[in-house]
């Protein structure tokens, strides 16, 4: 056997640092190819590897090469120079396109899964949901009504509600009940709010604002609004919308995990875009019940589109400029791309249809309709509905007094802690419909 | 402060001949933990958390005394430096980038194999690059593994508990649940942090030899809990000797092949050194949060005194921002010594074979560094985080110096291959990205 400094006059020896995987020490050895096998030559040493189990590992970032056998510790690493020397000898394991072409077969794999995951979300899910909702027991939903109405009634006032109007409520409720067979009592509550809007929990329970009573000018609309919500409720479109942002949120975090980089708030910020596109879809569905129910009920048909109309007139002209981008979406006109852009995302971020196509839909669909003319209230009815809240809120509490009890909650751990169910009454509230929603 | 002086008996005792040896000898601390562990460590080899925190503390006994046989190879000692460039980690950065974007970031395990392994190959001791050996696919695996196993079951008894409780009680039982289910978090997140380290150190060789990790996340969790609770209990004040101890306690368990990093016999004096500036930064703080409370109220003055709810506009919202910015800024910047500190602190209380380090840190320049690296990472939307990575690791390794001579070639290798898989937790509580 050659000394290694005879092996070293040689101009053509391929030299590597070679590390056993045994011990912490580096030998330097000549590497030549014998046959199917890689000869490693050191001063102390003299080892053979198959030459088809030698593995390839990542370059160091001085482009040496590194080489292992099979899943062994040891280590051959070959500079630059000797690794371009070895080249002709492994052609095949030293050609740098095979790593180049992995990189890609992963990338476009995890991007065909990432894919096929996020159409499922966007596409599957909402299929699946509306079934699914259907599917839920009528006590476990019963159960999550209770528990949103508790929630709502930490977050408002309840108005003092005479039992006139009580009555009056309960009674337009029976017979919204009634025609839309819906699988729950509806529960009609007012609420002092600062906001005209109505909203379905799940479970039946129906929470109109004060605010939206005032903003009334007949019995009429108000059933007509009702209709609207007795509609989710009856559809249960609050669980099927429950449902989807849950599936939606697991898959979700399986996708992104629990990261905060920029990747991941651009897929959440894409998720609540995709959420707000199904709420949309429910209410056109829940208008088109709505107009069934006034029919079967006898109430007038056209007097949703009323209210329509005249919470369109509140936020006109905002409206006409969201037309106009609409109308220059076919014919390019002088506006700039940013306008474009922004009218997009004001019509993409509304929670419910256009009001002006809904006004008109709901006319369209109500002058082929009966209508014998009767009021959906008495006068007097009306009229006790009209006091509500004027005459006083019960307090659930003052603000002040639920700060309070919040403070006095974090203190005290053992008690309920109400401030986590807060927030969570928040979220599960997003996802509840509401009529109208006049931005403010 | 005094916490800190406590001599904490429970764990020496632990400990037991381990400790005793380390008494004895140091430098000739060469028991064979890998060997008398692998066996444990290879049935019940963990794919999870859960299961890996179950190895109780795993302490090897001392093998037969330290050969005497040297390697005879000259005993060296040991130069650390660090090589990478902007230029070597800008590709890297850019490729991880727009694959994050078009996977919907599950290109993130195998991008940051991809930084790690460029860190760890630009890190040379005498002359020979540290080698990554972890894959993305572990990663991943391990990740999907976590959520499967962890994850959903735990948000499924939630949603269950949501729906069959009775809506009256619910509160009551919500309650109930919130100590358990706050410390089953605390615990986990203990259990990633040991978890995840354990990963990167057994993915981690030299010439050849792994680096590793025994012991036990269960201890580490719990451990990390109890410091946490006192760090309240003292307002504070024992968070340096928390580090400090958890420091202690990780590197105990720290093997270079068959041979374990010495750490001091006990916490006592641990974090004496890195008290002074621990107090500047805890006064700034308290100080600053008064500061901060007071232009609070100067700015709302006006609607307090009308005795109405404040009135939140925007202009009003941004000068409430731009002053906790302001607060923020201060605080970090009287906060850099006490990082500096620690830093220097964690290099000094470890050694290796009789090798002592020293980190060369100070406050003026571990400040520019993250100074740069917030820009870069605020610049970038986060996307630039392994450039802000990579100057940390230059930093640290470009500075750490050793002091003594060690045989090297007498070292083995370490019998524990480590973890099939990697740092799922880690990533599910988004702590994977800590390099």
């Amino acid at each position: 056997m050659p000394s290694i400094s005879a092996m070293s006059s040689d101009p053509q020896a391929i030299f590597g640092e070679f590390a056993d995987g045994d011990s912490a020490r580096v030998h330097v050895v000549e590497v030549a190819v014998d046959g199917d096998r890689l000869s490693l030559t050191g001063e102390s040493l003299r080892l053979y590897w198959r030459i088809k189990r030698i593995r390839r590992l990542p370059n160091r970032p001085d482009g040496s090469v590194v080489l292992t056998e099979g899943e062994s510790d040891a280590r051959l690493s070959l500079t630059p120079d000797n690794a371009t020397r070895l080249r002709p000898l492994l052609p095949r394991l030293l050609d740098d396109r095979r790593i180049r072409r992995g990189t890609w077969v992963l990338g476009g794999t995890l991007t065909a899964t990432a894919v096929s995951l996020a159409a499922f979300m966007v596409y599957g899910l909402p299929l699946l949901s509306a079934p699914l909702a259907h599917a839920v027991p009528l006590d476990v939903e019963t159960r999550l009504g209770e528990r949103s109405n508790q929630f709502v009634a930490w977050f408002t006032d309840e108005c003092e509600t005479p039992d006139a109007a009580q009555a009056a409520l309960d009674q337009l409720g029976d017979r919204l009940e009634t025609v839309s067979q819906s699988p729950f009592e509806l529960k009609l509550r007012i609420v002092d709010a600062p906001f005209p809007n109505a909203f379905a929990l799940p479970g039946g329970w129906i929470v109109i604002t004060d605010d939206l009573i005032d903003e009334m000018e007949s019995p009429d609309e108000l059933a007509g609004v009702l209709a609207h919500e007795a509609a989710h409720v009856a559809q249960r479109h609050v669980m099927a919308a429950q449902l989807r942002e849950m599936g939606f949120g697991v898959l979700l975090e399986f996708l992104i995990g629990g990261g905060t980089g920029a990747g991941q708030e651009l897929a959440r910020t894409g998720a609540s875009l995709e959420s707000l596109r199904h709420s949309r879809a429910a209410e056109s569905e829940a208008d088109e019940y709505a107009l069934a129910y006034l029919d079967a009920a006898d109430m007038n048909p056209e007097a949703l589109a009323d209210f329509f109309d005249r919470m369109q007139s509140v936020f006109e002209e905002m409206e006409a400029e969201v037309e106009e981008a609409e109308a220059a979406e076919d014919t390019p006109r002088t506006e700039t791309r940013q306008e474009r852009a922004e009218a997009w995302l004001r019509s993409t971020l509304r929670t419910h249809p256009d009001t002006t196509r809904r006004a008109e839909t709901a006319r369209a669909a109500a002058t082929g309709l009966d209508w014998s003319g009767t009021p959906a209230l008495s006068d007097e009815d009306w009229a006790a509905l009209g006091a509500v809240c004027e005459s006083g809120v019960r307090t659930n509490d003052t603000a002040v007094e639920r700060a309070a009890e919040r403070i006095a909650d974090a203190l005290n751990r053992d008690k309920p802690d109400e401030d986590d169910a807060a927030i969570s009454a928040v979220d599960e509230n997003e996802t509840d419909e509401a009529v109208d929603a006049p931005p403010e | 402060m005094s916490e800190d002086q406590k001599p904490s008996a429970d764990r020496n005792e632990a400990e037991g001949p381990v400790a005793a040896s380390e008494a004895g000898a140091p430098e000739a601390a060469a028991s064979e933990p890998a060997h008398s562990e692998s066996t444990g460590s290879e049935t019940g080899q963990s794919d999870s958390a859960v299961t890996g925190a179950d190895g109780e503390a795993a302490t090897p006994p001392p093998a037969e005394p330290p050969a005497e046989t040297g390697s005879g190879e000259p005993r060296e000692s040991l130069v650390f430096d660090q090589t990478a460039t902007w230029g070597g980690i800008f590709p890297i950065t850019l490729l991880n980038a727009l694959l994050n974007i078009i996977t919907l970031t599950l290109w993130r395990f195998w991008g940051r194999t991809r930084v790690r392994r460029y860190l760890w190959s630009t890190t040379t001791v005498n002359g020979t690059p540290l080698e990554y050996t972890g894959s993305g696919w572990e990663l991943f695996r391990s990740f999907i593994f976590v959520m499967l196993v962890v994850f959903l079951p735990i948000y499924a008894v939630m949603f269950a508990g949501q729906l069959m409780l009775p809506p009256e009680q619910f509160m009551l039982y919500f309650g109930l649940a919130y100590i358990p289910i706050l410390l089953l978090f605390y615990w986990l997140l203990g259990v990633a942090v040991w978890v995840a380290r354990r990963y990167r150190l057994s993915r981690t060789t030299w010439r050849g030899i792994r680096l590793g990790q025994s012991g036990s996340a269960n201890a580490y969790a719990w451990a990390s809990i109890g410091y946490s609770i006192l760090t309240s209990i003292t307002l504070g004040w024992f968070a340096p000797a928390a580090e400090m101890r958890l420091t202690r306690m990780l590197w105990r368990d720290t093997f270079y092949g068959d041979r374990r990093f010495s750490v001091p016999q006990s916490d006592e004096g641990l974090a004496g050194p890195t008290y002074g500036a621990f107090a500047l930064a805890w006064v700034s703080g308290l100080l600053g949060y008064f500061a901060f409370i007071g232009i609070y109220m100067v700015l709302m003055i006006d609607s307090i005194e009308a005795g109405s709810q404040p009135d939140f506009d925007i202009v009003m919202l941004v000068k409430i921002y731009a002053a906790g910015l302001v607060y923020l800024v201060v605080v970090g910047l009287l906060s850099l010594p006490y990082a500096a500190a620690l830093l220097r602190r964690k290099a000094q209380i470890v050694s290796f074979e009789g090798v002592r380090f020293t980190i060369r840190a100070n406050t003026f320049s571990l400040g520019w560094v993250y100074a740069v690296n917030f820009l870069i990472i605020a610049l970038t939307l986060g996307l630039g985080l392994p450039i802000a990575q990579m100057r940390i690791w230059r930093y640290i390794f470009t500075r750490l110096e050793a002091e003594g001579e060690i045989d090297i070639a007498a070292i083995r290798q370490n019998a524990d291959k480590g973890p099939k898989s990697g740092e799922g937790l880690a990533d599910a509580f988004d702590i994977g990205n800590v390099i």
